[in-house]
């Protein structure tokens, strides 16, 4: 296990960035099942093809463009006391960009996230209506160059934000039948610039009695106070739990298929997670 | 909170703008020719020839430096720097324009600090 974590590191991606040349949505890092930790092991290829101008027109890249990047990521949460949990995500990518006669190719780490989940409104009894409520502050730092200062011409080596932020939000999920609901919302600050970002994702899972597999939705609408960036991050997902241990977790995700996106890149993501888990 | 047309209903329709040779005027009686070598996209470097003149004779700009570099507001990030050769008195050759995306561009022709001339332009393809 060592020695994989090890080679996670050394080879690996992450998810939060400016949005145009690297960014994307983040996950929610909180423990949700009845576990104590959990560590997620994933790989990603994201294909950007295009972006949105302030009118919400899209652009779309040459066809001879390629503009991809292949992550590997290392996501741990851990429960270090009843309803209060620290995560921790950690993450490798390859940038790979040829845009005409431009072209570059550039490994680098993403930015890490460190994140303190409170409970605050757990499911202690059965209710109707009563949610499961998770508030929770997180700090990233980056670990990559940003755009404004980028070595590269077309952004291979900008892996994440270019700066620190520190964010804060919150989550509520409920079950009603075989189907989860997730609502939430984010606020990241990012501390040299000054500008914000928000994130609102939602999302639901259904998964049948006994069955091994589920499937789910995930809408992220994205706001980025620098440049007016708006854009919805829609999703879908297949799990399947190999045992009470271990799940894998295929997902497809894309900006480009729902709600007005403005001054946005349009990207795809496919991702493959290995979900180890430790029960209480 | 999903209103609003789609990226993928709302593609751009190209506007078949890309005309070669565009003429602004600005103070002072300083004006910019511009003429494109070649086609303004993402798959090729872009060459174009910047003609400055003053009240109708080629200006040497002999206390300015004329500067160009590309800017995409909506984005927030430049491109590379413009390689420019002066060609002779107000004759410039302006090389190694890289539209790095599609998306609405501002090519700036600037004079020292005293003018910066903020041409927009579209880039499709």
């Amino acid at each position: 296990m060592i020695l994989l974590i090890f080679l996670i590191l050394l080879t690996t991606q992450n998810a939060l960035a400016s949005s145009c040349c690297g960014g994307g949505s983040s996950s929610s890092l909180i423990i949700l099942g009845d576990h104590e930790a959990e560590i997620s092991l994933g790989t990603s290829f994201r294909n950007d093809f295009g972006n949105t101008d302030g009118h919400g027109e899209a652009f779309y890249n040459d066809k001879k463009a390629r503009d991809t990047k292949k992550s590997l990521s290392l996501q741990g949460q851990f429960l270090i006391a009843d309803f209060h949990q620290v995560a921790l995500k950690l993450g490798f990518s390859e940038k790979d960009i040829k845009k005409g006669d431009l072209q570059d190719k550039k490994q680098g780490f993403d930015d890490s996230t460190v994140q303190y989940t409170y409970e605050f409104m757990p499911e202690t009894t059965y209710s109707l209506y009563r949610p499961r409520g998770f508030i929770y502050l997180k700090g990233t730092i980056s670990h990559s160059k940003s755009i404004h200062d980028s070595k590269s011409k077309v952004y291979a080596d900008v892996f994440g934000a270019g700066e620190d932020s520190m964010g804060a939000g919150f989550l509520f999920t409920k079950k009603y039948g075989n189907i989860l609901y997730k609502l939430g919302h984010e606020y990241s600050k990012f501390l040299k610039e000054g500008f914000y970002k928000s994130a609102t994702p939602m999302g639901l899972t259904y998964s049948k009695p006994k069955s091994k597999i589920s499937v789910g939705l995930n809408d992220t609408f994205i706001f980025e106070e620098e440049n007016s960036v708006q854009y919805f991050e829609l999703g879908a997902f297949i799990n399947f739990e190999q045992n009470d241990d271990l799940l894998y977790s295929l997902s497809y995700s894309n900006s480009s298929l729902l709600g007005k996106s403005l001054n946005a890149p349009l990207y795809e993501t496919i991702s493959l997670n290995a979900i180890f888990s430790w029960g209480i | 909170m999903s209103c609003g047309k789609p990226p993928f209903l709302n593609k751009h329709k190209d506007s078949k703008e890309n005309s070669s040779s565009l003429i602004f005027n600005i103070e002072n009686g300083y004006s910019f020719s511009l003429n494109w070598l070649t086609e303004k996209s993402t798959t090729t470097e872009g060459r174009l020839v910047v003609v400055i003149s003053r009240n109708g004779v080629l200006d040497p700009l002999e206390n300015q430096e004329f500067k160009a570099y590309l800017f995409m507001k909506s984005m927030g990030h430049g491109s590379s720097p413009i390689k420019i050769t002066k060609l002779s008195d107000g004759i410039y050759l302006l090389e190694e324009i890289y539209f790095i995306m599609t998306g609405p561009w501002e090519l700036h022709l600037a004079l020292s600090d005293s003018y910066d001339l903020e041409i927009p332009l579209t880039i499709t393809k």
